[in-house]
């Protein structure tokens, strides 16, 4: 399937494993419509079994195959596809020590899409326990950036001053 | 070992278990994962690396308890080691190091050693010269064997082959060797019988059972013998010579079959992996005769493999037959005949014991095997109901005393010296005309005299000094009656 444009603008919209998973699960709830008997056309499946953005997506994508969308088969084929193409998608597991908002979340998937490339989607978590900064873990290779981490080791290496402070 | 978050924040690497089957883990991330490094889980069980996959990591894991996917791993940039020392002596332990027995904590030997090394190359290796004792008369004389040999014991299940086993370790450790006893897959029951056994003969202080039961990990029960011979590696440095018993080894590869077909490795011959020749010699290459800085020493190594009716052209007994120095073979119908050690001398090799012997004991082992021969061979006569003449009743006749002298008791060890005098004296006919029960008592006799007597001891082996076994026999002629008549005197009630 070569719909790397499609996929890019696919990919600019979800940001977060959770909407990847959104997105995946009306995919699935297309692909159950797609063969009952009572649903007359795409359109009528598409308005029922997924979200707005999600329906544009895919008439997007049967447009740009040259795929009847009567063809309710190459329609399967098409949507299983993008299913394999979207499970390759790599995800940067970030956790945090507070609930980022969505203009956060933005700002973060922006900068990893500006410096690491796209196909990346974040999979953020919130821990208390690191006071702050970040632990970050992609690809096999984990990085505490946290302030919990920072103390400790001000901790172990001023360990005497701190001790002679607290007389 | 440190925890699960210091390793973390060292190695700065992440995975994630992705399948669980059993003893192998597939787990996702690890970029620089090496095979054989430990993992540890953040649950606080480790593995070590099986195999390293584009996709994922193989892991075989070490505990029984279960990992679920999605918990993390990360890498420890070491391999695997077990602590080593004289504190294990007298103590049994699991393959990684920790004590599953004892009263009194085990104080942990502060060296530790890869369990996983390359055998010793050429230059460090010695020719077989010393005569390793067993204590068993029909191994001793007819099947010699020498320290640093490795040796297969294979035969039927039941047949004496733990008994063989628990009277060499026996005569050894009192000798002042180290042994090393690796029960591979065995039950607690079985374990703590052979623990109970050596603790009450007194030799306990001077072995290292380790021990793997039925029940761990088949990961923990793959390590039990690289462990075993990881331990006597140490003793060796030492300067001393070490007796490893693997027990057995055809179930080492029965589990090792397991975690290679869960592992999804191609089946070969018996649904056996590929590399099972190599799992088991790259083992047996460890043992043998070598030279160290604290002088010359061995490990001698008896392993054992289990046959099934009788058949000694199964995989992995041929394996194991191509990678020792020969091999006993415990016959099962031997043992329904009452024979005891049901050893097949005639089935059974050694390939470099026989270097190892003086000129008396192999004029002895001449003796001995050629009169087994025709002993054997004149038994067919006898199918035939034809009548048979004086000089074949008497070959009969002396067989069968053969037979009845190699039959041991089942505790009962015979030192050397004192086997070549027994032989020498029945071969001497000075017990003709007497039954097989006397011959019996007197020997035994004989054996407790040695054991207590001292000046008799320094009789015995100065006798078995002899050059050739005709001289010894002239020179019985004269002292066997002396000999048996003073024994009689004093050990006869």
């Amino acid at each position: 399937m070569d719909n790397t444009l499609i996929l890019n603008d696919i990919l600019g919209d979800i940001k977060t494993v959770a909407e990847l998973d959104n997105f995946l699960a009306e995919i699935e709830n297309v692909l159950a419509g797609l063969f009952k008997v009572k649903n007359k056309s795409i359109e009528e499946i598409l308005d029922k079994a997924a979200g707005k953005s999600t329906a544009e997506e895919i008439k997007k994508l049967i447009e740009n195959n040259k795929i009847n969308p009567s063809d309710y088969s190459s329609v399967e084929k098409l949507l299983n596809n993008l299913k394999e193409a979207l499970k390759k998608i790599q995800i940067i597991k970030i956790s945090l020590a507070v609930d980022p908002s969505e203009e956060m979340t933005g700002h973060i998937f922006d900068w990893v899409k500006e410096n690491m490339g796209d196909g990346i989607i974040l999979d953020i978590d919130k821990d208390e326990s690191i006071l702050g900064g970040a632990i970050i873990s992609f690809n096999g290779t984990y990085k505490d950036l946290s302030l919990r981490r920072t103390l400790e080791e001000i901790f172990q290496t001023k360990k005497r001053e701190i001790m002679n402070f607290a007389k | 070992m440190k925890d699960f978050t210091a390793y973390l924040n060292e190695t700065e690497e992440i995975g994630f278990v992705e399948q669980v089957a059993d003893a192998i883990i597939h787990v996702s991330g690890l970029p620089k994962a090496k095979p054989d490094e430990i993992v540890v889980f953040e649950t606080g069980e480790f593995g070590q690396v099986f195999s390293v996959q584009p996709s994922y990591v193989e892991i075989l894991v070490f505990s029984k308890k279960q990992v679920k996917p999605g918990i993390r791993v990360t890498r420890t940039n070491e391999v695997l080691k077990v602590p080593v020392g004289y504190e294990l002596l007298g103590r049994v332990i699991d393959p990684l190091g920790k004590s599953i027995s004892g009263i009194k904590p085990l104080k942990t030997p502060s060296e530790k050693r890869p369990i996983d090394t390359p055998a010793a190359g050429i230059v460090k290796r010695r020719s077989v010269t010393k005569p390793f004792e067993t204590g068993i008369l029909l191994v001793d004389l007819a099947i010699p064997l020498g320290h640093g040999q490795r040796e297969l014991i294979v035969g039927d299940r039941k047949t004496g082959k733990t008994s063989f086993l628990t009277r060499t370790i026996l005569n050894q450790t009192r000798r002042g060797n180290i042994c090393v006893y690796a029960a591979i897959g065995k039950k607690k029951l079985d374990v703590k019988k052979i623990e109970e056994f050596f603790a009450q003969n007194g030799v306990l202080d001077k072995m290292v059972i380790l021990a793997s039961s039925s029940e761990d990990s088949t990961g923990v029960i793959y390590l039990t013998p690289y462990t075993a011979m990881t331990i006597s590696e140490y003793f060796r440095d030492e300067g001393k010579d070490v007796l490893l018993v693997l027990d057995d080894l055809s179930s080492h590869a029965r589990f090792y079959r397991e975690i290679s077909l869960l592992g999804k490795r191609f089946p070969g011959r018996n649904s056996y992996p590929s590399d099972i020749f190599y799992t088991h010699a790259r083992l047996m290459e460890r043992a043998g005769n070598f030279i160290t800085e604290k002088g010359e020493a061995s490990i001698t190594c008896l392993t054992v493999a289990e046959a099934t009716q009788g058949d000694l052209s199964g995989y992995i007994e041929t394996n194991l037959m191509s990678m020792t120095d020969g091999h006993l073979y415990f016959d099962k119908d031997l043992f329904y005949l009452g024979r005891r050690p049901a050893i097949n001398p005639f089935l059974s090799v050694t390939r470099v014991g026989r270097q190892t012997q003086t000129q008396l004991r192999r004029d002895i082992n001449r003796e001995i095997m050629s009169f087994l021969s025709l002993y054997e061979k004149m038994q067919s006569f006898i199918h035939f109901g034809a009548e048979l003449n004086e000089s074949v009743k008497a070959t009969l006749a002396t067989g069968e005393m053969i037979i009845h002298f190699f039959n041991q008791a089942i505790n009962e060890v015979v030192p050397i010296n004192l086997q070549i005098m027994a032989f020498s004296m029945l071969w001497s006919n000075l017990w003709r005309g007497h039954d097989t029960a006397v011959i019996r008592k007197q020997l035994h006799q004989i054996l407790e005299a040695y054991n207590s007597d001292k000046k008799f001891r320094e009789k015995i082996d100065k006798l078995a000094e002899s050059d050739s076994f005709n001289k010894l026999l002239r020179v019985l002629k004269v002292e066997g009656p002396q000999i048996i008549k003073a024994v009689s005197q004093k050990y006869g009630n």
